[in-house]
């Protein structure tokens, strides 16, 4: 499973509670954001404790080391282990599944990764659930062909399947 | 600060012009609607916080104190 760690300064979702419970579980496995490198390049890494992880500059996303703690061990990617679900943070979005990031295309850029990734090992891409403040719920977010587009739309209202693989996963 | 309850407004009537997808063979009118909704959804958020400290500062529970 890919989560974000929520920066308070960017008013995101925060999904702070299912990360804790799965270290706590140690499932499922949690991968986080790295960004870095190229432009829109971000990487999901292994999370394996919450501690270490580092705030980073502008806006204070933390993120954890490359390797893990007391190691020269790089952390898993999420590219080579692979995906179930992906939770998303965002400025807006709609009930189309339709998704407004902060204009970096990292989430875009991943999410068209982790596909190519998946449809090579034959198996499904990641569940992409999107996580919204009610105020950020509008009729219709400006998409283009990049712009990758949720299954799942979470509120405090409920989770809501946007597109027809979502619908499938919200009935269970 | 009128102008952040003003935004929000217009981001939950969804007044916030949206464009359809080829208007622009450049993608700025796609570009700029996608700026004027991060602004609205922006300041909505800053509403819905101030929104919450005045609550919590009228019922005098700010700060832990109930």
């Amino acid at each position: 499973m890919g989560a974000y760690l929520a920066a308070p300064r960017l008013r995101e979702v925060d999904p702070g509670a299912a990360v804790r419970a799965a270290l706590e579980r140690r499932a499922p496995t949690m991968f986080v954001p790295v960004v870095g490198g190229a432009p829109a390049s971000m990487r999901l890494l292994h999370l394996d404790a919450e501690g270490g992880l580092v705030e980073t500059k502008p806006f204070g996303i933390r993120e954890p080391a490359p390797c893990y703690a007391g190691s020269s061990t790089p952390r898993r990617d999420a590219l080579d282990a692979g995906l179930d679900l992906l939770l998303l943070p965002g400025a807006a979005f709609d009930a189309a599944g339709g998704r407004l990031g902060r204009g970096g295309g990292y989430y875009d850029a991943f999410v068209a990764a982790a596909a190519a990734a998946a449809a090579a090992r034959g198996v499904a891409p990641p569940l992409l659930v999107g996580l919204a403040f009610a105020a950020q719920v509008c009729p219709s977010v400006p998409v283009e062909a990049h712009d990758a587009r949720l299954d799942v739309l979470v509120t405090a209202g409920g989770a809501a399947g946007v597109s027809e693989r979502g619908r499938r996963a919200v009935r269970g | 600060m009128r102008a952040a309850p003003a935004a929000a407004a217009l981001l939950t009537r969804g007044r916030v012009t949206v464009r359809a997808m080829g208007a622009s063979p450049q993608g700025t009118e796609v570009a700029r609607d996608k700026a004027a909704l991060r602004r609205a959804s922006r300041a909505a958020l800053q509403a819905a916080d101030d929104a919450n400290l005045a609550r919590q500062s009228e019922c005098g529970c700010w700060g832990g104190e109930e």
